[in-house]
């Protein structure tokens, strides 16, 4: 059986010859360690003389024309190229990411620059929204210090309004939404052509109501004439019960609050209006958003008077309706009635 | 012998090249079949050529380890006669 098997004579037992072999590499290579350690600089010249042969040979074999090197490498230099070419694509889409971020981001801040320049408007980045906050508010990166105040009517884009500045810090501000419940403000629907009292309703939608009869259709503007430009949205649906003596119009902004990035502020404060100014704002913005012809939109009749029974004065929120009314009662008894 | 050496170079040679682990196997049978402690001198003449003693030489201290790991667990691996003959 001895004879089948592979076998090697020797003595594999660690005898005291070999353990001490063992213990002098042991100890030579803890002072190779230590010396390189403590003079790294000479280790690295005695390895750069050891080594130059094998460093030869490998650079050889890396660079040279040669046969046998050109023969080994190019199998790996595909390989290799492969692999760089992917490394490369990968690159490029995410570059490609980034340029497309970078370049709306540079669209939105244009935009807010042009609104910032040509109206007198700071420019904020939404810092959290009304579902992060434990108000209805929005927050805003700008604050008193530059030159935020509140009552300054907020907005998205060019004319969309969003809201109203309601507490201002030095570095931030809140914003109430127009869509907070409770919040009320004077607005004018455009297709009826009659103003009434947009509610807010929470939840990014806001209300009017008005009497039955008038037309009142999706996608009619509403506008808020107590502010510059004040586009609030438009009619998103209808709630029209013929036994109910008003209908409801649900009002939505033209920008969703979840996209809301950047908005711009307005330095001036609103500010109170007479009924004629308001009367001509409102039809300056008419004539703008949907390119009558003046005398066209001049011989409107304003009918807020005849059609909305439970006149209320026009205001930009429920926190401010009380002063507003001390000061209305004055303003009547010039026979001019206030608004915003 | 000339194996050894032969090994050894190639073991040396792809340890600077970019083809380094392809000397793992090599390395292995290495430690096995002869006593491996050359390869701890050569690990740490390639820790001098990378400059790594300017850090930590963990190539040269894992070489170490190892040689002197296989070196221990050689003996429980082979296989004896009665004649304290080995069987390979």
């Amino acid at each position: 059986m001895k004879k089948y098997l592979s076998t090697t004579r020797g003595n594999y037992h660690l005898t005291p010859h070999k353990q001490k072999r063992r213990k002098r590499w042991l100890i030579l290579v803890i002072v190779f360690i230590t010396v390189g350690l403590v003079f790294p600089w000479f280790i690295s010249k005695v390895s750069e003389v050891v080594m130059y042969p094998v460093h030869s040979v490998v650079g050889w074999i890396k660079n040279s024309d040669d046969a046998i090197p050109v023969y080994l490498r190019s199998r790996n230099e595909l390989l290799a190229e492969i692999e760089q070419i992917k490394a490369e694509q990968e690159t490029k889409n995410g570059t490609q990411l980034t340029i497309r971020k970078l370049l709306d981001e540079n669209i939105a801040l244009r935009l807010m620059l042009g609104v910032s320049t040509s109206t007198d408007r700071v420019v904020a980045k939404v810092l959290s929204r009304p579902n992060t906050l434990a108000y209805d508010f929005l927050q805003v990166d700008q604050g008193e210090k530059q030159g935020v105040k509140v009552g300054a009517a907020v907005y998205s884009g060019l004319d969309s309004v969003v809201g109203v500045v309601v507490h201002v810090a030095e570095e931030y501000s809140f914003v109430e939404l127009f869509t907070s419940p409770g919040f009320r403000s004077t607005a004018f629907v455009v297709g009826p052509n009659v103003f009434s009292t947009l509610e807010g309703m929470g939840g990014g939608i806001a209300r009017v109501h008005l009497p039955q009869g008038l037309s009142l259709t999706d996608e009619q503007i509403v506008l808020l004439p107590g502010v510059f430009d004040g586009v609030y949205g438009e009619i998103v649906s209808v709630e029209n019960h013929p036994t109910q003596p008003e209908q409801y119009g649900y009002v939505s902004p033209a920008v969703a609050m979840s996209s809301l990035y950047f908005v711009s502020i307005d330095k001036k404060v609103i500010s109170l209006k007479t009924t004629e100014e308001i009367k001509d704002e409102v039809k300056e913005m008419v004539r703008e958003k949907t390119r009558l012809d003046k005398d066209f939109v001049d011989a409107i009749n304003f009918a807020e008077e005849e059609l909305v029974d439970d006149f209320e004065l026009a205001t930009t929120s429920a926190d401010i309706v009380e002063d507003i009314d001390n000061l209305n009662i004055e303003e009547t008894e010039n026979s001019s009635v206030t608004d915003l | 012998m000339l194996l050894r050496i032969f090994i050894f170079l190639l073991i040396a040679s792809l340890s600077i090249s970019p083809w380094y682990f392809f000397a793992v196997p090599f390395v292995i049978w290495y430690l096995f079949n002869f006593s491996g402690y050359e390869l701890i001198i050569l690990a740490i003449l390639i820790d001098g050529y990378f400059g790594a003693f300017y850090n930590f030489p963990y190539l040269s201290v894992g070489v170490l380890v190892v040689v002197f790991l296989v070196d221990f667990i050689k003996p429980s691996l082979l296989m004896y006669t009665k004649n304290n003959e080995v069987v390979s």
